[in-house]
């Protein structure tokens, strides 16, 4: 029995999906589309399987199975946060970019990872279709890195309050309204603002933390069971 | 926000399987099973029929979130805020958080 998604979910990523084709900051838009096209791959990858199951994640050696041309070191980054985010770790970061990546390349692959995990998951559990790949549209890379980028409160540069500039600024300043501070969860893609802005438009219609709850929904007690008891199968301390 | 929630439930380890909050036995097995672990028909069935289309549709929104955001809290490495002090101190304790890899 197929189930239909709030309208505001639905609308949002209505809105967003297709801007994963455009070019980001770091990933041309065909680019954007192979992560999506690698993060749909690793599920089914049977280096990924072997990997999870093992005691370190590096132990195992191998060949992912892939669907795009994208580079060696972005597919096993791909598969890695798809498969097996909870093991995810300061020296992978830096053994991600021994292999090349930037940091802001790790960030925006990550961000465009996690709406595809969201949107996924979301069909999965409503027992609807995927979304199909959106169409890749032309253009170049903006490859310019916001101001006031800091490593302070996760081991990925994060743009720090007092440094935000443009919708960034205004999005900080608006959960410093309402909790006191920013969250470093609301910080983590900042590096890369296309990712950042992509995957918190497409969060923020589900999930906030204060205000009202939907009507006839769940309970705010029982959407913070969720929350934390899908955080912890998926070994993530957030 | 404060909730009358006891945090071991998201481990599985409460002393009630509901952990204090209304139908959270049967959450946290729609949630399991929608990230692939058990049968997401039988629970997603179990759900609307306990719930309603309405909450379910609301639970699976939720689960589906926070799946994309674990990924985005485990590529940057995020710390827990320093801002929620006590609180944080008492959740890394009661979750066991400190021995996570991504954390």
């Amino acid at each position: 029995m197929s189930l239909e998604p709030f309208p505001m979910t639905e609308a949002a990523l209505e809105a967003q999906w297709p801007t994963i084709g455009q070019a980001g900051d770091c990933w041309s838009g065909a680019e954007r589309v192979d992560i999506v096209a690698e993060a749909r791959a690793a599920e089914n990858c049977s280096l990924c399987a072997r990997r999870k199951t093992a005691l370190s994640p590096y132990a195992v050696e191998g060949t992912h199975d892939t669907a795009t041309d994208l580079a060696g070191a972005a597919i096993d980054a791909i598969h890695r946060i798809v498969t097996d985010p909870g093991r995810l770790s300061s020296h992978w970061f830096e053994q991600c970019q021994e292999e090349g990546l930037a940091p802001a390349q790790i960030i925006e692959l990550g961000g465009i990872v996690a709406t595809a995990t969201l949107a996924d998951t979301l069909a999965r559990a409503l027992d609807r279709p995927r979304l199909a790949l959106p169409p890749v549209e032309a253009g170049q890379p903006a490859r310019k890195l916001p101001s006031g980028l800091e490593i302070r409160g996760a081991w990925a540069p994060m743009v720090v309050p007092e440094r935000a500039e443009g919708i960034m600024k205004t999005m900080y300043e608006g959960v410093a309204g309402s909790a006191g501070f920013v969250f470093n969860v609301v910080r983590a893609l900042s590096s890369a603002p296309s990712a950042w802005s992509l995957f918190l438009q497409t969060f923020l219609p589900n999930y906030a933390t204060s205000g009202p709850m939907p009507e006839g929904g769940l309970s705010r007690v029982q959407v913070e069971l969720l929350a934390s008891s899908t955080s912890a199968f998926n070994d993530c301390f957030y | 926000m404060d909730l009358d929630l006891d945090l071991r439930v998201v481990t599985g380890m409460a002393e009630h399987a509901d952990g204090g909050v209304e139908h959270g036995a049967l959450l946290r097995r729609l949630a399991h099973a929608i990230l692939g672990h058990g049968d997401l028909g039988a629970a997603r069935a179990e759900a609307i029929a306990t719930l309603g289309e309405r909450r379910t549709v609301h639970a699976c929104q939720i689960v589906a979130a926070f799946d994309g955001i674990n990924r985005v809290a485990d590529v940057a490495g995020i710390r827990t805020d320093p801002e929620m002090g006590e609180r944080a101190a008492e959740t890394v304790a009661t979750l066991d958080i400190a021995s996570m890899a991504s954390h």
